[in-house]
């Protein structure tokens, strides 16, 4: 608990620091005398990413006092522990069609993406497989390129 | 006259469609667990962009409130909520069913979110142009301290001690996220470190589809399904003291409802825990509750979709959402370049009110629905996540890519599933995130030309920024006191749901 405390805290102290850094930055290489505005360009963000740093030093500082003690909510999910693997196979799945689609082209990066995703969330038979995949892929394609007139990547070997 | 009109309107072909398949889809996700409908509207809502504007917000409103109506279908027929808000109904509702009984509880779980609903929309029809005429009367430091209220209410209501300070800094971030890009007012670049694609700012829908639609399917994607309801519904009208029963709890359901629904942060998941708590105080029989009480069903049921409904008046009034789908939506007014307020009601007056009528002949739609159709939702409510999840996730990146025709915002909305999954995991709460967000861009551009009006003194000179400021401090008050009776879970409840 301990650890996912101050892994939370870490988190949210590096996001501030770099809103201050970000909205010092912003303030710096403005030109002030364009400006007419009280609020000064990157005063705000440098306001919220300061309270921001106070709330995650209130909220590791309380957290930690509580350690150990009941009063931590337990974390409410939808996944059990052993589910773990299978939603990491799942998002690399995203983040390799994300991937995919502007160097195979939409329609085979979202062949292999949902072949790969039918079979990780659980069907594991080919033929019903394919036949969803196909299926799927066309009903997009008709769906979004067809109807919508969506211009998709085409892939680096058409373009 | 104005809500004639809209419902003339309404009763074209191509109207009707959109507010049947915002019905359906409505009810659709509110019997499937794990898919909700703040996800289900960020998803939808780039494909509608090629939609007509009208058609599409009235679909969108349709699956916001159609879902509170579906939501208690699993609840009673096999003890799964397919909403948080219906996490009351299950009290009842389920014992009901192991009483044989089911189909009056769903009945009166029907009869009693219509009831509520059709009050919603009335109270939508007559507040609400008068509230959006009352805010010409807001200049900068009224709507600053407007957005300064909504803020400290959606976070005063994510609960106590570190669930507070987590819906804080989950506001913070989302303020922060959206200062990326361009100031407004200075057109300086900020927080872009060095990234082009930063520099033109995230844009909402890539944001709300990570955070609601892969972060939910993330989430869900191991769910495994229930077992399918096989028994018999029994009779669906309840008859005598239990119909009497049942309908009076669905009134006070609904008045407790309709109020919080104006209020920030009171999603229906909280008011139908509190109109559930409210029945078991005043009945002179308490002890029936947990045990298949017809006003347990009745009451949580009318309050949630009164809640859902009234939802719409600050929305429409001043552009403040008050839950996660609300926020969508006005994303989506954003996007099709509605500006709420006044001038939606006077420029865009064939719009709001034929969005109005179409909640009218939405929930019409809804009762039917509900009622004949009951068995084949509990059935279509155990389709597998391994069938859908695939195709949910190929239309999340098609929605994330579509309004820019960008990778970036693909890449945008992949990242933010990632952060929408961890933070459900570590139960930190999306929607203050989301809030902030939307309306962090208001606060900053009220505030800047307050400060130039007058300085800080300028909220104290003026008598309705004054007000809303010492309102801020009184609803903290308020709903500190209130969460008391509510289990922290149910905090949450829109966040997708």
């Amino acid at each position: 608990m301990k650890r996912k405390l101050l892994i939370e805290c870490a988190v949210l102290l590096t996001i501030g620091a770099l809103g201050i850094a970000g909205g010092m930055g912003a303030y710096l290489r403005s030109d002030a005398r364009t400006q007419s505005s009280l609020l000064q360009p990157g005063v705000y963000v440098v306001v919220i990413a300061a309270v921001l740093v106070a709330t995650a030093l209130a909220y590791g500082l309380l957290g930690l006092r509580r350690a150990g003690a009941a009063s931590l909510p337990p974390p409410t999910t939808s996944t059990s522990a052993e589910d773990g693997p299978a939603v990491r196979l799942v998002y690399t799945a995203i983040v390799l069609y994300g991937v995919l689609i502007p160097v195979l082209g939409y329609v085979p990066a979202t062949l292999l993406f949902l072949a790969a995703e039918f079979w990780l969330l659980g069907v594991r038979s080919w033929p019903r497989n394919l036949a969803l995949t196909l299926a799927t892929t066309v009903a997009f394609y008709v769906l979004f390129v067809h109807y919508g007139e969506m211009i998709f990547p085409r892939g680096v070997f058409v373009d | 006259m104005d809500l004639i009109n809209g419902l003339a309107n309404v009763l074209t072909a191509a109207n009707l469609l959109y507010c049947f398949a915002g019905a359906l889809l409505g009810t659709l996700v509110g019997v499937l667990p794990g898919l909700g409908p703040a996800s289900t509207i960020a998803i939808l809502l780039p494909i509608t962009m090629y939609l007509d504007k009208t058609g599409s917000i009235i679909m969108l409103a349709g699956i916001y409130y159609g879902a509170q109506y579906g939501g208690s279908t699993t609840s009673i027929l096999v003890n799964m909520p397919g909403e948080v808000s219906s996490l009351p109904t299950c009290f009842d509702g389920y014992p009901m069913t192991k009483d044989g009984r089911a189909g009056q509880a769903l009945w009166i779980a029907a009869v009693g979110s219509f009831i509520a609903s059709i009050g919603g929309v009335v109270a939508v029809s007559l507040i609400g142009p008068g509230l959006a005429r009352y805010s010409l009367k807001f200049g900068p430091p009224e709507y600053c301290a407007l957005v300064i209220f909504s803020l400290t209410l959606v976070v005063s209501l994510s609960g106590a001690g570190l669930s507070l300070l987590r819906g804080l800094a989950a506001c913070l971030l989302g303020m922060l996220l959206a200062c990326v890009g361009i100031d407004p007012l200075t057109g300086v670049p900020r927080l872009h470190f060095g990234f082009t694609g930063l520099m033109q700012g995230l844009d909402i829908i890539p944001v709300t589809v990570g955070l609601f639609g892969i972060g939910e399917i993330l989430s869900s994607a191991a769910a495994r399904t229930g077992r399918i309801y096989e028994g018999k519904l029994g009779r669906m009208m309840p008859r005598g003291d239990e119909l009497r029963k049942g309908l009076k709890a669905s009134a006070r359901g609904t008045l407790v409802g309709l109020p919080l629904g104006l209020l920030p942060g009171f999603v229906p998941a909280v008011s139908s825990f509190l109109a559930y708590d409210l029945e078991k105080h005043i009945s002179k029989h308490p002890e029936r509750f947990g045990r298949g009480a017809i006003e347990g069903v009745a009451a949580p049921e009318a309050a949630n979709n009164a809640t859902a409904q009234t939802g719409f008046i600050p929305l429409f009034a001043f552009g403040i959402p008050t839950s996660a789908s609300t926020a969508v939506i006005l994303a989506a007014l954003m996007v099709y370049g509605l500006q709420p307020g006044p001038v939606l009601f006077d420029a865009n007056k064939a719009f709001i009110w034929t969005v109005i009528g179409s909640m009218f002949v939405g929930n019409v739609m809804l009762l039917v629905l509900n009622l004949p159709l009951v068995g084949l939702w509990a059935r279509i409510s155990q389709v597998p996540y391994k069938y859908l999840a695939p195709i949910v996730l190929g239309v999340c990146i098609v929605g994330a890519y579509s309004p820019r025709n960008s990778m970036f915002d693909v890449g945008v909305a992949i990242l933010f599933g990632f952060v929408g999954f961890l933070m459900k995991k570590v139960s930190w709460p999306v929607a203050p995130l989301i809030l902030g967000f939307l309306l962090a861009p208001m606060l900053e551009t009220s505030l800047s030309q307050s400060l130039n009006m007058g300085g800080p003194g300028v909220f104290f000179s003026r008598p309705i920024a004054a007000t809303l400021l010492v309102l801020t401090v009184v609803a903290v008050v308020v709903a500190a006191r209130l969460l008391v009776r509510v289990p922290p879970q149910m905090l949450d409840g829109d966040d997708g749901k």
